[in-house]
């Protein structure tokens, strides 16, 4: 199948859930509850790809890991931009796994929905990086030690999977490439990650300010795909030119691995006409090779309201349906 | 001393975004904003602190009041504090800037209700430098430097406030560059040059036992110290501050959860009585 679209993580939760996570006694039932109408929701886009029904049972994508691993503690917010704020926790013991923070979820999702899943799942270094330090000596244990609870994680969900595909886990590093001295680190700790394991591995990466980082070193990594950002860098008129996108000549330069290209860009309610990501699709296919281009939105749609996600996803799965009928 | 902003309560993080959803008015939200600066100002002064520093609550960034106070200074897009993951709206200037009004009764949107500055306590500014590495601009940084440096006199004029602490990036900078600030800005005497982003360590490792000693690149007798870290919550141990200068944080005492942040003032407060 040529244009395979994916949804990339996290999507807005129904009313009831939000008011469920104050209130531990509703939580699961509601937790469960969202999570089948999003996988409903999701399949009635028509996406390829439901990845696990938009993360109903994580609040955020860090705090729900780290809350399932020892070593480390809360002591408080921390700014994240303006009056927003998240809990960045404290490592002040060794690491270690107490358990899975995925595999309920997953269970849930694999037993709702039989379309095509990919679990995303908080990377090491982001985990590291987002995290204070108050026991390890350098940058590199903290992370490998963080790596090595992901790998545990991932291949307890390999256990659990039941289906004949390679099971789909996205890696979701958004602090990637924030310390470019670090890239060859980076880069170890993904291989270490998912080696060996029998799974389709992809990298999701976001909101970077210098790409050519990242680019330089996948050739080096064993990753199926790498799931990036670019609609939020573009222009919204159809003929304008795509701005956006123009990095893809540098990506094609250093690789021809699969690239997930972000074609709609989830920190606006503007939803992008199907023109508009044709001509997104079709500027992209200059550099990237027609079978290793995957589709799907620039990250997780949790800041739009559902409806507006759900018209954007449509859009896109309209877009590549026009693309297939042309190219197929 | 505290470096920078210090970081809102969970009451004042909780007003404020009833403020922002239009629950709470903006008059309503100068008085929390004053009492809670009160009570900060109050904090230092019984931790016997020589330097009393404004927390700046209202600023969402060092910068963020210079787009409502100045024309031709718009917020831009958020954009990663340089290698951490706070985010902050990239300055975007359009045109001359000119200071407007000091304590503008209307608010540009990302904005909070002022007084950004206040009379008699050490206030924290950019320095040229800084604020022109970290904006979007269209003119020289020798065009902009001396409207800014004019903007910058204007508030040292109107607050003469006990210490100014300019907030610099790159350091260390040109020396002739320091110079002609020096030279030019009000109250010189009264400036503390501190470097944003003090040990950050290239290779990634954690200096925490050794940081080492950023002082006045000044000929004067009181280097200023960078030894709090204010990007980890692990706390200093006193044996490795030296005893002879201003102690102060590398970074915004906001990176910081607020429980550890006023946990490191009452070090600093002890480190005083030695």
């Amino acid at each position: 199948m040529i244009l395979y679209t994916q949804e990339i993580g996290s999507f807005k939760k129904p009313d009831y859930l939000i008011k469920a996570y104050g209130n531990a006694k509703d939580l699961k039932n509601s937790q469960i509850k969202a999570l089948k109408e999003t996988l409903e929701y999701m399949e009635s886009t028509g996406l390829d790809n439901i990845g696990v029904g938009g993360e109903m049972f994580r609040w955020e994508m860090y705090k729900h890991p780290v809350s399932h691993m020892g070593g480390l503690r809360f002591y408080g917010q921390v700014r994240s931009f303006d009056n927003r704020y998240y809990e960045k926790a404290a490592i002040f013991k060794k690491l270690e796994s107490v358990d899975n923070p995925y595999i309920e979820e997953f269970n849930y999702a694999v037993q709702f929905s039989k379309k095509d899943l990919k679990i995303p799942i908080t990377g090491p270094y982001t985990l590291m990086d987002w995290s204070f330090n108050e026991y390890y000596n350098n940058r590199e244990e903290i992370l490998f030690d963080f790596a090595k609870i992901v790998r545990e994680n991932i291949i307890d969900l390999t256990r659990a999977w039941r289906r004949p595909e390679k099971l789909k886990v996205q890696i979701d590093e958004p602090a990637a490439t924030t310390h470019p001295s670090e890239m060859q680190m980076f880069r170890d700790a993904m291989n270490y990650t998912i080696k060996g394991l029998d799974i389709e591995a992809h990298l999701h990466v976001c909101y970077s300010s210098n790409y050519e980082l990242l680019y330089k070193i996948i050739p080096d990594m064993d990753f199926y795909s790498f799931n990036l950002e670019y609609a939020n860098r573009d222009n919204i008129a159809v003929n304008a030119d795509r701005t956006g996108y123009k990095e893809l000549k540098l990506f094609s330069e250093y690789t021809d691995k699969r690239l997930g290209v972000g074609v709609l860009d989830v920190h606006t309610d503007f939803v992008e006409p199907v023109e508009l990501i044709v001509s997104r699709l079709k500027y992209a296919l200059k550099f990237i090779d027609l079978k290793k281009l995957a589709v799907n939105p620039d990250c997780g749609l949790r800041t739009r309201s559902r409806e507006i996600a759900y018209q954007k996803l449509k859009n896109m799965v309209s877009a590549v349906n026009a693309l297939r009928k042309e190219y197929e | 001393m505290v470096s920078g902003l210090f970081p809102r309560s969970n009451e004042l993080i909780r007003e404020i975004k009833r403020f922002e959803l239009g629950k709470l008015s903006a008059e309503k939200l100068k008085e929390k904003l004053d009492i809670e600066r009160t009570q900060f100002l109050e904090i230092q002064k019984q931790l016997k602190l020589r330097i009393i520093s404004e927390p700046h609550f209202n600023f969402h960034d060092l910068m963020r009041p210079f787009t409502v106070m100045a024309q031709n200074i718009e917020s831009g897009t958020l954009t990663r504090y340089f290698e951490t993951n706070t985010f902050y709206r990239k300055p975007l200037v359009t045109g001359k800037i000119k200071l407007v009004d000091l304590e503008p009764k209307t608010l540009k949107e990302y904005n909070l209700p002022g007084p950004y500055y206040f009379k008699n306590n050490k206030i924290t500014l950019p320095s040229p430098h800084y604020f022109y590495s970290l904006s979007s601009f269209s003119s020289t940084y020798a065009d902009f430097f001396g409207d800014y440096l004019d903007i910058l006199n204007e508030i040292i004029k109107e607050y003469e406030p006990s210490y100014i602490e300019l907030v610099e990036y790159p350091f260390p900078a040109k020396e002739k560059e320091y110079e002609t600030l020096l030279k030019n800005i009000k109250h010189s005497e009264r400036v503390i040059v501190r470097k944003a982003q003090a040990y950050l360590d290239p290779e990634g490792k954690i200096y925490h036992d050794k940081m080492p000693f950023y002082s006045y690149p000044f000929k004067r007798s009181y280097p200023v110290l960078q030894q709090i870290d204010a990007m980890n919550t692990k706390m200093e141990e006193p044996e490795n501050i030296a005893e002879n200068g201003v102690v102060t944080g590398n970074e915004n005492f906001d990176f910081l959860p607020r429980e550890i942040a006023l946990k490191k003032l009452e070090f600093m407060a002890k480190l005083e009585e030695r």
